[in-house]
């Protein structure tokens, strides 16, 4: 086999070989006219190994490098402090073995105290809370997953919602399918399903005043209403969210569907219209 | 929870069929149960999808019979391929599928679901394609801002009478976490590294990603991350395969993750071109399947991202009319990439692609930079704090970066090319989106953190390999043959030629 390192790591790869500086293989192509020492430093820094080298080193140090420009002094006395203690000795250790030849071949112990460091900080996390009193967050995890892993739950509770269940969204918008919607702007999940428009807050509220061409929350806030048409494949619905200060849309009016209760926020004049 | 359990069975024997019909001359069986699971699934999606978007409903019978089609098809396909025994067993399958099945049935035990506002924008879409069987105007529209892979997959939980598939994302990080272990232990053993060494390498490395606060969050949130981390993870690692041992067949599980990834994010077509450079440049790969490679990622992204197009209009949430050709010039340079390096002439110039998409992501972030500095400083400022604090990684990511950082000077491996350049790329990319957004946030739900899971156990295996490399004696590394004998795979090593 060739003896050569290759890029596409094609090739066998010698033993000679330290570094994918070192020898990049060869392939720089032509350099022109220069003298053999010149050509051999340029042949070696232009090459896709090399090359790619500078973004990786460039990514790495600049990300950790950021990291202690935030460490405030309050935090220096905290997991920070550990962090980069032990992301230090990582390196000097990295260094010891790159420089010392006879001990280049053993980089690979650098890799396991650096995984073992970071494996013993991660799990000492999970187990330690994080402040007195407070849960582990092992604990923490998975009482909080206990009590939240159903659809109704977190529907009844992850958001504030109505209880209403995927089912009664269908029959729902199978009942009001048609219907002219009015819908109060927060807590709409319901709405939200039956007519497939997100919307929780004035920020939703924002990002589609701007599709529809108003220039943000205030230009939205001062329409009447923001309408929007919902065309089905083959129908085609209007919702309209209506502001807080528009008469009745404070009215808390409740539904009942197939002995389901369902809550709707929307103006009792609506409701009254739908029910008809 | 049973519906739930068999319906991931299911998944996992037909991709299990699906990839010991197309790879069991070449990838080992612990693969083959392990991956069975993903590309059932992205089987599963895939047949979804063509319901959606053609005249048939999308329904739990005609979605089945298409991933059937899809199957029998690619069976018969290969059954015309004459060349090498099967190196993996039916038997060693089957035992491993009820190993798999097994775990699988502990993992359906609880539901330790995570959901947060994003998780029920998803399953909104996937409970309206499940009930509806088609794509509405709304469904589409959403679909501009969110990948297709989830909302098709939890769709499926209509046909279950289930509110979501909640044991997709734990079977997704059990999966990716066994095949971290399996393909160290298997590159260790290609080095020529002792097997003891081996061993203690996946130990540590899986232990490092299970111990990951955010790996473990996601592994229980329903969101499209965890799905991308491992999706991207079966491209990098079959890929880092396919280069160190050979056999084309790695690169087909190779594009079944790619496509999976691509599938799972709007912005996925950016990185998943940014990954298949290597193989595109490649002068180890057979021109034929650079080309089909290349041409199933162009060809199917503008196909979907044509759908959306439809379905936008004017409009669009995160993508827009004008983005999806910026999205998709990348895949389709790949094609004209490897179209170029059939003529001699060019073919020393395509070899650069990686390395050049590259340094244009830097050089784009720099001019965002310039253009846009407080924005960008503020969006680079909080991915390297979340990264190393706020974003709940521990100390992961910051040992492996400065393990990353050493890695130039070090010995070569064989495919380095699909890590050393990408992993800075993606990297970079987070920061680069950042310019189309809001600023991201210090936070652990930030979405430029949420992202730098995708690549996490890619630079796992590529640091745990690369600094495994330091203790290989290349006098007592194998060859591919040798290493394919051992793995009781006889075909892999033979003719496998350049362009």
């Amino acid at each position: 086999m060739p003896d050569a390192p290759n890029w596409n790591g094609t090739s066998d790869i010698s033993s000679d070989c330290e570094s994918s500086f070192a020898d990049p293989g060869g392939n720089a192509g032509s350099i022109g006219t220069m003298s053999g020492e010149k050509r051999s430093i340029i042949r070696r820094c232009l090459t896709p190994e090399a090359l790619a080298a500078v973004p990786l080193i460039v990514v790495a140090v600049a990300v950790l490098g950021a990291a202690p420009y935030f460490s405030k002094p309050t935090s220096i006395t905290n997991m920070v402090h550990t962090y980069f203690v032990a992301a230090l000795a990582t390196s000097v250790l990295a260094a010891v073995m790159l420089v010392m030849r006879p001990l280049r071949r053993w980089c690979g112990v650098l890799a396991i105290v650096g995984a073992a460091s970071a494996l013993s900080l991660n799990f000492y996390c999970a187990i330690t809370p994080h402040k007195p009193g407070a849960t582990t967050a092992f604990k923490g995890r998975w009482e909080y997953r206990r009590k939240s892993n159903s659809l109704d739950y977190l529907l009844r509770h992850g958001n504030g919602l109505s209880k209403i269940t995927y089912r009664n969204h269908i029959a729902l918008r199978e009942f009001l399918k048609d219907k002219r919607i009015i819908a109060y702007e927060q807590e709409a999940l319901p709405f939200r399903y039956l007519i497939g428009v997100t919307f929780v807050s004035a920020y939703d509220v924002e990002e589609y005043a701007h599709v529809l061409g108003a220039s943000g929350y205030d230009r939205a806030m001062e329409l009447e209403h923001i309408e929007f048409r919902i065309d089905a494949r083959r129908k085609s619905r209007k919702l309209i969210i209506v502001p807080e200060w528009v008469e009745g849309a404070e009215t808390l009016y409740v539904l009942t569907l197939k002995n389901q209760p369902v809550h709707v926020l929307a103006p009792r004049k609506l409701i009254e219209e739908l029910a008809e | 929870m049973i519906n739930q359990w068999l319906f991931a069975g299911a998944l996992q024997l037909g991709g299990m069929t699906l990839l010991y019909a197309i790879g069991r001359r070449t990838i080992d069986c612990t693969t083959i149960v392990l991956a069975g699971y993903p590309v059932g699934l992205l089987l599963w999606v895939l047949a979804s999808l063509i319901a959606l978007l053609t005249p048939l409903t999308m329904t739990a019978v005609s979605a089945t019979a298409i991933a059937l089609v899809i199957t029998v098809l690619a069976i018969t396909l290969d059954s015309l391929r004459r060349d090498g025994a099967p190196g993996t067993t039916g038997r060693s399958l089957l035992v491993g599928a009820i190993l798999f099945n097994g775990v699988s049935f502990l993992i359906h035990q609880v539901n330790l679901t995570l959901i947060s506002n994003d998780s029920f924008y998803l399953l909104i879409i996937a409970r309206e394609l499940g009930h509806y069987g088609y794509f509405t105007d709304i469904s589409g529209l959403q679909l501009s801002g969110w990948g297709v892979f989830a909302p098709v997959a939890h769709s499926a939980s209509v046909f279950l009478n289930e509110g979501y598939l909640y044991g997709m994302p734990p079977l997704l990080a059990m999966v990716t976490l066994a095949l971290l272990f399996h393909w160290i232990r298997r590159s260790f053993k290609s080095l020529g590294v002792g097997q003891i060494a081996g061993i203690v390498a996946a130990v540590l490395a899986a232990l490092l990603l299970l111990s990951t606060p955010m790996y473990q969050r996601h592994a229980s949130y329903i969101h499209t991350n965890l799905g991308s981390a491992a999706f991207l993870f079966i491209y990098a690692g079959a890929a880092y395969m396919r280069f160190s041992t050979g056999g084309r067949e790695w690169l087909v599980l190779a594009m079944f993750g790619l496509i999976g990834f691509s599938l799972h994010r709007v912005e996925a077509p950016l990185v998943a071109a940014i990954f298949l450079a290597p193989v595109a440049e490649s002068r180890d790969i057979k021109f034929v399947d650079r080309l089909v490679a290349t041409l199933a990622l162009a060809g199917l992204m503008t196909g979907w991202f044509s759908v959306i197009a439809n379905f936008i209009g004017d409009k669009g949430w995160i993508v827009t009319r004008e983005q999806i050709p910026v999205m998709l010039a990348p895949s389709w340079l790949l094609v004209a990439v490897v179209l170029a390096s059939a003529f001699r002439p060019l073919q020393s110039t395509t070899r650069w692609t990686t390395v050049l998409m590259t340094w244009a992501l830097l050089l784009v972030v720099l001019w965002f930079f310039i253009d846009k500095t407080d924005h960008m400083k503020k969006c680079f400022d909080t991915t390297a704090w979340n990264l190393v604090w706020t974003g709940h990684w521990t100390m992961t990511y910051t040992v492996l970066l400065f393990l990353l950082a050493w890695t130039p000077f070090m010995r070569p491996i064989r495919g380095e090319a699909l890590f050393r350049a990408t992993i800075p790329a993606f990297l970079l990319l987070i920061v680069a989106l950042g310019a189309f957004r809001k600023p991201y946030r210090l936070d652990d739900s930030d979405s430029g953190n949420r992202m730098a899971l995708h690549i996490l156990p890619a630079i796992i295996l590529y640091v745990a390999v690369k600094f495994g490399r330091q203790f290989a004696d290349t006098r007592n590394s194998r060859t591919e043959s040798e290493i394919a004998l051992d793995s009781g795979n006889v075909g892999i090593a033979a003719g496998e030629s350049s362009t």
